[in-house]
């Protein structure tokens, strides 16, 4: 009889006054099964909810680094209210026509951003994106026109986590890599230029060719253009977590970046040149990092504090 | 509670303070209201630096209710023309253990998604206030006094989410 009057007389006061305390989580158990046994899924729904939170992307480490460096950008834009009288006011006004005109015409709007080598750097960009620098690694952008063109000039390796937007530009002396809005890796030294996409879609170009990257594509530079190869973006393999991988690649490169990791000097035969290395360091511990180059190599190597001498093992 | 809203407004301490205490909670009322989590994002960060240019003005007993009518004028600002929310999702919390067998948390999921889009039928208005209810676990008072607006009013947007959800339970 109870429940035949329940289903068909929702207006009915006592039982809306039920639901008002079901939502305040005032209801005995004895009151839920004589007012809700018609409708037990809005029970479990009302359940699920209880355990149920909002998606949340950022940590408030993440979220608070992100507001200080948005904030900071903004701040020139407060400016100091104070009352003056029309003709000082006027005065005052004047001056600071001329300070700004001169600042306009002088202000150095190039920002640079430079790793040493032996560290890396985070630095966020005007538009909150996030480039993570290797070490000795340079970038420089224009503040100026940042919010209508995203152009920046690497030297070294970085990654990049792009806010979605206009086009966002890397240039390098060996190519350029541009996308919308999205992770990827860029590496420009010497001669050697490779990139790797990570999320998103990417676009790269050297002087004689382009690619377009899908997440876990990257490309190297080569004598013809560039070599399209895939890879496995792992969270925790790569050299923002100071693990460096390789594989068959020239032993020098590997050597150079051991160079920039400790910021030591290292020097080793010269017919090793054009052996290939596979395999891994990380940038925890010299010793571990040497050894695990020497050792499948057959090379050993002697250390005087900064300098670092390889030669091949003699049995 | 500290006293701050002297001459030179708030403190960089304050303002972290107000920060850790309040982000969540205001990303939350961003999300009940857009459901996308970039977007909340967003709008929850230039709601703090809106927080920071008028520091001047903060006073420590109105902070609240004012880091809220800013998130809501921004809201309104950038999406008054939005009726409908795409992608309106909410989670497991993440301290639930997960014990269940693969079927149950299949069929948690499909109920889950069911859920989802009936909260995203719920307007706006109602929605919010619902899910501050129900997941930040704010009493009428606290959402009144959060969003400045009289208990009998949340009260009334509380029955429209609360028809919504028990027609469509009902045919779930």
């Amino acid at each position: 009889m109870k429940s035949e009057k329940n289903q068909t007389m929702f207006n009915d006061n006592q039982h809306n006054e039920m639901y008002q305390k079901l939502l305040e989580n005032r209801l005995s158990e004895t009151e839920m099964a004589e007012h809700f046994s018609d409708n037990p899924k809005l029970l479990n729904l009302l359940d699920t909810l209880k355990n149920s939170g909002t998606p949340v992307k950022k940590s408030d480490e993440h979220a608070w680094a992100e507001l200080v460096a948005k904030r900071n950008a903004t701040q020139a834009r407060i400016k100091p209210q104070n009352i003056r009288t029309l003709a000082a006011t006027l005065s005052v006004a004047a001056s600071i026509l001329i300070i700004i005109g001169l600042v306009v015409l002088f202000r150095e709007t190039e920002i640079k951003h430079i790793a040493q080598a032996g560290e890396h750097l985070t630095v966020y960009l005007p538009d909150s994106s996030q480039v993570t620098l290797n070490a000795e690694t340079e970038i420089r952008y224009d503040q100026k026109s940042w919010d209508t063109d995203r152009t920046l000039e690497l030297k070294g390796e970085a990654f990049f986590e792009v806010k979605k937007g206009s086009r966002f530009t890397v240039q390098t002396l060996n190519g350029t890599v541009e996308v919308l809005g999205t992770s990827f890796n860029t590496f420009s030294r010497a001669n050697d230029f490779r990139a790797a996409c990570y999320t998103g879609k990417v676009k790269v170009s050297n002087a004689v060719d382009v690619e377009i990257l899908t997440p876990g594509e990257r490309v190297e530079s080569v004598s013809t253009g560039l070599k399209k190869q895939t890879f496995k973006p792992s969270e925790n393999s790569d050299w923002r977590n100071g693990v460096f991988e390789y594989e068959s690649i020239d032993l020098q490169i590997v050597i150079d970046e051991i160079q920039r990791q400790f910021k030591v000097e290292i020097s080793y035969p010269t017919d090793l040149a054009g052996r290939t290395y596979t395999g891994n360091f990380t940038n925890k511990n010299i010793d571990d990092a040497l050894q695990n180059i020497c050792i499948p190599m057959n090379l050993t190597y002697k250390m005087t504090q900064n300098k670092i001498e390889i030669f091949h093992q003699t049995n | 509670m500290t006293i701050f809203g002297g001459k030179d407004g708030l403190s960089e301490n304050d303002y972290k303070l107000i920060f850790n205490q309040f982000r969540r909670k205001i990303y939350n009322f961003l999300y009940y209201k857009c459901g996308d989590g970039d977007t909340a994002d967003d709008l929850t960060q230039n709601t703090f630096i809106a927080l920071w240019e008028n520091r001047a003005l903060v006073r420590s007993d109105t902070v609240q209710s004012y880091l809220y009518k800013i998130a809501e004028n921004l809201f309104l600002n950038e999406l008054k023309h939005r009726k409908i929310v795409q992608n309106f999702h909410l989670e497991r919390k993440s301290d639930e253990p997960l014990s269940e067998s693969p079927e149950f948390l299949q069929e948690e999921h499909e109920f889950r998604e069911k859920m989802d889009k009936i909260l995203a039928s719920i307007p706006e208005n109602s929605r919010s206030v619902f899910l501050m209810n129900r997941i930040d676990d704010m009493t009428y008072n606290d959402i009144a006094n959060a969003l400045n607006i009289s208990v009998k009013a949340i009260e009334k947007r509380m029955k429209i989410a609360l028809d919504i959800l028990r027609e469509a339970s009902l045919k779930v």
